[in-house]
Order: C-alpha cells, then sequence, then structure tokens
C-alpha cells in the first residue's frame, strides 16, 4: 500500500484542494455540473474500494446501496414532503446502512466466487424492487419532483455553484473519514484479511467481523453518494441500483487503481468524463463502456494511479543516481 | 382460484422454467468445475441464443434448424472469447471482470441489431396447441421442453459418468494441475468445457423463447436467476443445478403469482433460507 503520510506529501492533498475551491469561479457552468457528478461519484467510488482494494471483496453489486440512498431521500422529499435537507441525507444514509447490513449478513458468510454471485443476485433484487413495486418507487418512471431541500443558514442549493460546495464538503469529508479508516488498527486488519485471510485467523482475528463492518461501511457512504445524486438530478429511476451503475463503478475503481487511496477518485473523473463525451456522441455508452473495462483489466491492472506510483519511483530512482 | 387444477398448472410451469434455468446453469457448473471461471457473461449467451435462433429460424422457416444454429452460434462465441480473452488472463478476477465487460458489449450489440421490441419464436403447428390436464389447458410446447430438460440432464449425467472425455472433466473438476501433469491437454479441455458451456446457454436462450419474449434485459434477469440457482444448488454439482433450478423455477412462478408487484420476494426467502441452514449450497462441499 502507498503511504501518502500528512508531514511530507502536504502539496498531494494542499493543491488539488485549492483547485476544488477556485473552480467554480473560474469554470462554465456546465463544467461545475459535471464536476460535481465526479465529486459525488468519487465518494460511491471510494467507498467500493475500501471493499475491493482494502478488503479484497471484489463486490458486483454496489449500486444497491447508491440506489437505496437516493430512493430514500427522493421518496422522503417527493412524497413524505420532508424539506430538510440534513434530516432526509440522514435518513437515506441510515436506511442504506441498515440495507446493507442485511445483505452484508448473506454475502459475507460467503468467500470467493459465492461473494461475486451473491452480490450481484442481492443487488439485483433491490433493482427488481425498485423496478416492480410501483406504488412506493413508480416502477421504470422513478420518482420525480425531487426538489432540493435546503440545508439551513437561508442558503439554496438550487444554485449549482452553491450546491457543487455542498458536494465539495460531504467529499473531502467522507474521503478524509474513509482514509482514517484505511490507516486505523482496523483498517490494518482489513488489509491483512486481503493478504491471506487464513493468517488473520490465525492470529486471532474475527475475520468475519471484520469484513462484515467494511461491508457496512462501505455501503452507508454508498448510500450517501446515492443521496447527493438524486438531489442533484430531482429523480430516482432503478438506473440507479442498476447494474450498468455497479459495473461503472468497478471500472472507476480499476481504471483508477484500487492500491492507492486516491485511485478510485482519479478513475471517478477519468470514467465520468469519458462517459460524458462519449454519451454526447452516441447511446451505446454500454458497449464503451464494456470495452474499457475489458482494456483495462487486460492492459492496465494496476490503474493509473499505479502507474503514477510507478513514474514517481522512477523519478526519484533517477534523482538519486544524478 | 386455489383448486388442484390451477395449483398444478402453476407447479407445471415452474417445473419447466426451472428446466431453463437448470440448462443455464448446467452449463455455468461446467465452465466453473473445470476452468474456475465465473461467467457473468452466461446470461448475454442465453440472450444471443434466443435472438440468433429466432432470427435464423424466421429466415430459413425452419424451426428446429433455428434450435440448433441458436445453440451453436453461442457456442462459436464461447469458443472465440475463450482462445482470445480467457486464456491470456491468468487470475481468476480478471477474468470475472472481463465476463463482465462481454455483458455490456453484447447487450449493446443486441440493443443495435434487434432494437428493443421483444422477440417470440413461433412454433411449428404441431407444438402450438395445447393439452387439458385436470380441467386446465396446458401448452404443448412446455411439456416438450420439460422432456428436453429432464433428456439433456440425463445426456449431461451419462456423458459425466459413462465416457472418457466426461471423467476427464470430472478429474478437471477434482485437480486442474494433476490432469495436466498426466498428460491431458488442459488447454484443449478448457476450450471444449467453455464451448460446450456457452452451447448450452444459447440453447436455454432458444428454447425458452417460445416461451418467455426475448427483449432487452433478459440478460441480466436471467443471469441473475442463475446466480441463485448455482448458489442455492451448490457450485460445481449438476445435480445441485438441476435442484436448484426447479426450487427457483417453482419459487418465481408462484412468487409471481402470489405477490405479483414484489414477486421476487419469494426467490429471496428461498436463498436466504438455504444460506443460513448451508451457506455453499444444497449440495455444495464444505
Amino acid at each position: 500500500m502507498e503511504r501518502i503520510g500528512y508531514g511530507k506529501h502536504w502539496p498531494v492533498v494542499a493543491i488539488p484542494i485549492v483547485l476544488l475551491l477556485v473552480f467554480p469561479q473560474v469554470a462554465s457552468f456546465y463544467s461545475v455540473i459535471l464536476l460535481t457528478e465526479v465529486l459525488i461519484y468519487a465518494i460511491f467510488a471510494t467507498s467500493l474500494n475500501l471493499e475491493l482494494g482494502y478488503t479484497g471483496l471484489p463486490s458486483l453489486g454496489h449500486a444497491a446501496f447508491f440506489g437505496v440512498g437516493g430512493y430514500t431521500l427522493g421518496i422522503l422529499i417527493a412524497k413524505g414532503g420532508i424539506h430538510n435537507f440534513w434530516l432526509c441525507v440522514i435518513a437515506a444514509v441510515l436506511a442504506s446502512a441498515v440495507v446493507s447490513s442485511l445483505l452484508g449478513f448473506f454475502s459475507i458468510r460467503t468467500s470467493g466466487a459465492f461473494f461475486l454471485m451473491l452480490t450481484f443476485a442481492l443487488a439485483q433484487f433491490v433493482w427488481g424492487i425498485a423496478w416492480s413495486w410501483r406504488s412506493l418507487t413508480g416502477g421504470d418512471d422513478g420518482i420525480s419532483g425531487v426538489s432540493r431541500p435546503t440545508p439551513g443558514l437561508t442558503i439554496s442549493i438550487m444554485n449549482e455553484v452553491n450546491f457543487y460546495y455542498l458536494v465539495l464538503l460531504f467529499f473531502a469529508g467522507t474521503l478524509f473519514l474513509l482514509y482514517r479508516i484505511c490507516r486505523s488498527p482496523f483498517g490494518h486488519v482489513l488489509q491483512g484479511i486481503r493478504e491471506s485471510e487464513t493468517r488473520m485467523q490465525a492470529l486471532g482475528y474475527d475475520t468475519w467481523k471484520y469484513k462484515y463492518v467494511a461491508f457496512i461501511v462501505a455501503g452507508t457512504f454508498a448510500g450517501l453518494a446515492g443521496a447527493l445524486k438524486a438531489c442533484q438530478d430531482g429523480f430516482v429511476s432503478p438506473a440507479y441500483p442498476s447494474v450498468v451503475t455497479s459495473g461503472m463503478v468497478l471500472l472507476m475503481c480499476l481504471v483508477g487503481g484500487t492500491r492507492i487511496f486516491l485511485g478510485p477518485t482519479l478513475g471517478a473523473a477519468v470514467v465520468w468524463v469519458v462517459r460524458s463525451i462519449v454519451s454526447s456522441y452516441t447511446e451505446y455508452w454500454s458497449f464503451v463502456l464494456g470495452c474499457i473495462l475489458i482494456i483495462a483489466v487486460m492492459f492496465a491492472p494496476q490503474g493509473i494511479a499505479g502507474y503514477l506510483v510507478q513514474v514517481r519511483g522512477l523519478l526519484k530512482r533517477a534523482r538519486a543516481k544524478s | 382460484m386455489f383448486d388442484l387444477g390451477s395449483l398444478l398448472n402453476l407447479a407445471m410451469s415452474g417445473i419447466t422454467f426451472g428446466m431453463i434455468l437448470f440448462l443455464l446453469a448446467a452449463g455455468f457448473e461446467l465452465m466453473f468445475g473445470v476452468m474456475r471461471i465465473i461467467n457473468m457473461a452466461h446470461g448475454s449467451f442465453f440472450m444471443l441464443g434466443a435472438y440468433l435462433g429466432i432470427s435464423i429460424a424466421r429466415q430459413t422457416h425452419n424451426f428446429l434448424f433455428g434450435i440448433l444454429m441458436g445453440a451453436v452460434s453461442v457456442g462459436i462465441v464461447g469458443l472465440v472469447t475463450e482462445r482470445f480473452l480467457f486464456r491470456r488472463l491468468p487470475l481468476h478476477l480478471q477474468q470475472v471482470y472481463v465476463t463482465f465487460g462481454i455483458i455490456y458489449i453484447l447487450a449493446d450489440i443486441s440493443k443495435w441489431a434487434w432494437g428493443s421490441n421483444p422477440y417470440v419464436l413461433s412454433t411449428p403447428a404441431l407444438l402450438a396447441g395445447s393439452v387439458t390436464i385436470l380441467a386446465k389447458p396446458f401448452p404443448i410446447y412446455r411439456l416438450v421442453l420439460l422432456g428436453v430438460g429432464l433428456l439433456t440432464a440425463l445426456g449431461l449425467w451419462l456423458f459425466q459418468e459413462k465416457t472418457r472425455v466426461g471423467s476427464i472433466v470430472r478429474a478437471g473438476v477434482d485437480d486442474r494441475e494433476m490432469v495436466g501433469v498426466i498428460g491431458i491437454n488442459i488447454k484443449l479441455l478448457s476450450t471444449l468445457v467453455f464451448t460446450g458451456g456457452a452451447l448450452l446457454a444459447g440453447f436455454a436462450g432458444i428454447m425458452a423463447s417460445p416461451i418467455i419474449p426475448v427483449l432487452p434485459g433478459i440478460d441480466w434477469d436471467v443471469m441473475t436467476l442463475a446466480m441463485v440457482v448455482v448458489v442455492v444448488g451448490g457450485l460445481g454439482s449438476l445435480r445441485g443445478a438441476l435442484v436448484g433450478g426447479l426450487l427457483i423455477g417453482l419459487a418465481d412462478t408462484f412468487g409471481k403469482f402470489l405477490l405479483p408487484q414484489v414477486g421476487i420476494v419469494l426467490i429471496f426467502l428461498v436463498l436466504a433460507v438455504v444460506l443460513i441452514i448451508r451457506p455453499s449450497g444444497i449440495f455444495g462441499g464444505g
């Protein structure tokens, strides 16, 4: 695992933060919306990476929790008439935590091939409920009229720039928390499980519990991302918990690199910008997604961040020589 | 509503659907057993078999030729993907991701080629009618499906137990490396098994198409059910595929009948109960 400490590598954190803060003041309206989406997907992808990269649990159904978060917020606002932003977001996050602890209970009992198949199938159940339970979820039409509630202080987040800053706040908070989790003793146990679960068991760790908690934490943050996306879109549809979304977030992690904390964030930016460009030319985005996925797996298994780290290592060695 | 005739009719529908799930899951199990590959694109092979078979049957006005070609052409697709993609990937997880990618590609290719209208294979007049069982009409084609499913199960069993290639396959399931050590071409075996598994998926798709309309999204739907069948039945066991297929086929049919809005819940319940009692499936080892 690449270590990014606070002390020596402060520019790695500080420069992007300044850039992200200044961005809406200089960029176009459209690119502010695009970057807001990137930040939301970065939360989503980083949450998946806690399972995929740190614990070695490749979930094929992470969109289920994204969907639960989105639908909870959507139903509360559009059908429940609740217009308190914080209340809705907290409810969405709690709902995803509950659903992920339920689905995790079944999937964490299994491992390897079974885990892959179960996460996939369970997410499809969530999708199936969103699709067919018309009276609650609106079926394939989804829920529209999810107006953005005010977060207090008389700030309206109907304004895209204000909404961007709100999402940036959540993005920074999520990444900080997940980073602390990954670097905590708990996170080190997760990495130990990834390398050798039997060894961790031999050391006396109850690995089941660790994996279960990681699954729930990942699902909870995915729910936060879903709630924010529903807020931004103003509607929720079965596309939220769909396999296409699961595949996309998986692709974000793989393209960015799963062994580096900021890899999925980088992947989210690359994949979402490519998606936006491709979608403006053709409706066959899935085809392109599949091709990138195969190419990334076959030819760039380390992801972009993995190569960046390699390049940095080469530069260091070159400097040491000269 | 709950007389014996209707109940039997529902059960028969569930069992015939279970046969389709068995065909699908059997190919999946075969691939996993020998190659340890989790073919997430199995549902896409199913869909492709149905689309190709229907198109060929319509062009040639020959029902049986359509069925044959639907299965064979998907077998060829399987052969090509195994030969050019999977053989190059050493890690199982990479293979899973690649099969995941194939789903998206085949989904868009099918949408581009066949659009989003449902396709149904029309059966010849001989199979189009229905017979009366306990005063309820039951389609003849479903009976044919039942027979085909059982025959395939018998054929696969005989193949595994009585033929030389079958015993190599069984040996491959038990210990892949050892089979290679005793001088059997394991690469050729993998290619054969993957082709055979894909062929079975395509066969399931085209056989199902007279009763299940083919349209975008069916790849994910049947894939989900196949996953559940495999998890319930246990990995790497044909017996598990048969029993799991029947269980899930029945749960699906009765679920849709009893709880039209959330019928999927019944399948989830079956899955949950099995997983709590036997975490590795009914016939899974360990």
